[in-house]
């Protein structure tokens, strides 16, 4: 296990479309330990391999709350199958460091997806989880948060300061 | 994705809305009730929970008349949650900027359908997106209700006892947050104490008019302070903090705080009147507790607590004490700034039924001082006939004399008055909240 780099903002690669895992191999099953030591490592809810520079279509996303027991959820091949509802609220990306911004997404999502063991699941999901998966799965078409959001990008330590 | 504030599960533009609509109770208790109810949430989202309400409260009146101004709908006939959650929306467009104005208009549609008003949506969607739109200034200029969102019966009182000039200083003042002032305790270093406040964290720095004060910033809970914890400090406004430094300044063996609660001047009376016996009373026990667990913090011994009705007289205690201490119910127009909703609360009516009060009460203490001993009146408010009227009728038809305070006050606070026995100190005009204090003596 190792924690990787982060890509930022700016990097090429966080633009470019990722492609779809065809077989189970070791380098993957790295690939997603190494993505949830640094997603936690960073405070993060979720992460995206292109974030961490490699070009597949996995994500790690883990919503529990900081006294609770870490329940990450990881998803191959993912694809929102349906959504409906909004909610407007602030997100916030590793790559995207020290800003935060306010997004509308949908309230309610259900996706599909490859466990680690390669089996086919489905998830539905609602308020943060939902916002996790709408964000995460941007990052496997190469787009960030920032195009979405409404209004300005505000800086987290001035509002931790107040 | 990186965990944010808002993108935990509490929404709390909803929580504010909650609060608002709690119905008859003090904003203050209604936010305490709310965050005991719900004890998971954090540090931030409280503080923004808070400042909605707080903002929303005090600033109500312009905000009405903001939404007026879009609104074909009487606000009367507005249901309830389309009302508040336009006031919400109007705050935050007007009042906080760091709200996008996107967030502040959107979150205020949700809610209105969340509570099952979707048929309304698209009218509090409507008339924010014209207030966001419009640059209607909040300044109305030469209309101080208006624009300091004060009932107008007030803001005339004050311009008719001040001056327009003082109250719209007043008013002003109203609006701002009021600082956090301790008061430290006899014998404790002010420069160490403020060193150690800086080391967890808050910044603390003293008041140059009066010794002992300090105004302290972002300390992050008085429960977990162990300065405040050992009973080195303690929480009370500068202007509650001049009644015992008056009384600092006069022999007294025996102290009787008719109205005690919550106990600030009470304890600091018997922890600067060497060698005297405070007796505290008050009518409720529940606050009495407070004062109990506070006169334990502080390490205060020479101080006993009883329950009773100052509007009663007590035979046991004529004649009884060389200081009684009366800080009275009264209108509270001088601390609006710490009770955001008690100017809407306030009626001409309370002023005149409390200065009876206060004068029920006075007639008891009267009686309770020993000859030759001191009432020490005061109040937190700023009308005449509860301050100097009161204590003007008091002298006529009792046989006390005023007693010159010009030498027992700090030297900020000495106005010309203060050689006549009173002071009336005004938020915003004077550094503290706006108060009234007056030193009279038994006569042989």
């Amino acid at each position: 296990m190792a924690i990787r780099i982060i890509r930022e903002i700016g990097d090429e690669i966080l633009t470019k479309q990722s492609r779809e895992v065809t077989e189970l191999t070791d380098r993957v099953s790295q690939l997603i330990d190494d993505m949830l030591e640094t997603m936690h490592d960073a405070g993060g809810v979720g992460l995206a391999a292109p974030q961490v520079g490699v070009l597949k279509r996995v994500v790690v996303i883990d919503v529990s709350g900081e006294d609770e027991e870490p329940n990450p959820i990881i998803m191959i091949n993912p694809r929102i199958t349906a959504s409906s509802g909004e909610q407007t609220g602030d997100e916030g990306c590793l790559s995207v460091p020290g800003k935060v911004g306010t997004v509308t997404r949908p309230d309610f999502v259900k996706a599909v997806y490859l466990d680690r063991d390669m089996k086919p699941c489905e998830i539905e999901a609602t308020e943060l989880l939902a916002r996790a998966i709408c964000h995460e799965l941007d990052h496997l078409d190469g787009h960030l948060y920032v195009e979405k959001a409404e209004g300005d990008l505000r800086d987290t330590r001035t509002e931790e300061e107040e | 994705m990186k965990k944010t504030q808002s993108a935990s599960d509490i929404n709390e533009r909803e929580a504010a809305l909650d609060i608002l609509m709690s119905g008859d109770v003090f904003l203050n208790e209604a936010i305490d009730a709310f965050f005991e109810k719900h004890p998971g949430i954090d540090k931030r989202s409280r503080a923004f929970i808070e400042a909605l309400c707080v903002g929303v409260t005090e600033r109500r009146l312009t905000l009405d008349h903001i939404i007026s101004g879009f609104s074909t709908v009487k606000l009367k006939k507005m249901k309830p949650v389309v009302l508040w959650a336009l006031r919400l929306g109007v705050y935050q467009l007007k009042y906080m900027d760091l709200v996008p104005p996107s967030a502040a208009v959107n979150e205020s549609v949700k809610l209105v359908k969340k509570r099952g008003l979707a048929g309304l949506s698209g009218f509090v969607n409507a008339i924010l997106r014209k207030v966001s739109a419009s640059d209607v200034d909040a300044g109305f200029d030469g209309d101080l209700s208006l624009r300091y969102s004060t009932p107008e019966w007030i803001a005339d009182l004050f311009v008719k006892t001040y001056g327009e000039e003082m109250a719209e200083k007043m008013l002003s003042a109203s609006l701002e947050k009021a600082p956090l002032t301790a008061r430290v305790c006899p014998g404790v270093n002010v420069t160490a104490l403020a060193e150690e406040l800086a080391s967890e964290g808050a910044k603390a720095h003293p008041f140059e008019c009066m010794e002992g004060v300090i105004f302290i910033d972002s300390l992050s809970s008085l429960n977990t302070c162990t300065a405040f914890l050992e009973g080195r400090f303690t929480i009370q406004d500068v202007s509650s903090q001049l009644v015992g430094y008056i009384a600092s300044h006069i022999s007294a063996k025996t102290v009787l705080d008719i109205c005690a609660a919550p106990g600030g001047k009470a304890l600091h009376a018997a922890q600067v009147l060497e060698g005297s016996h405070v007796l505290a009373r008050d009518i409720s026990e529940k606050k009495l507790s407070r004062i109990r667990e506070n006169a334990k913090r502080l390490g205060c011994e020479n101080i006993t607590l009883e329950k009773f009705d100052a509007t009663v007289f007590d035979e046991k205690s004529a004649d009884a004490f060389d200081l009684v201490i009366a800080d009275l119910p009264c209108s509270g127009l001088g601390v609006m700034g710490r009770k955001c909703d008690l100017k809407y609360r306030v009626s001409p009516e309370d002023i005149e039924s409390l200065a009876a009060l206060q004068k029920t009460i006075l007639e008891n203490a009267a009686r309770y001082v020993k000859a030759g001993g001191y009432i020490l009146y005061s109040t937190c408010t700023v009308t005449e006939a509860e301050n100097v009227k009161q204590v003007e009728n008091f002298l006529k038809e009792h046989s006390f004399e005023s007693v010159p305070i010009d030498d027992k006050l700090p030297e900020v606070f000495r106005h010309e008055s203060a050689a006549s026995g009173y002071v009336q100190l005004l938020q915003g005009v004077d550094p503290c909240d706006g108060f009234f204090i007056a030193l009279m003596k038994r006569l042989s």
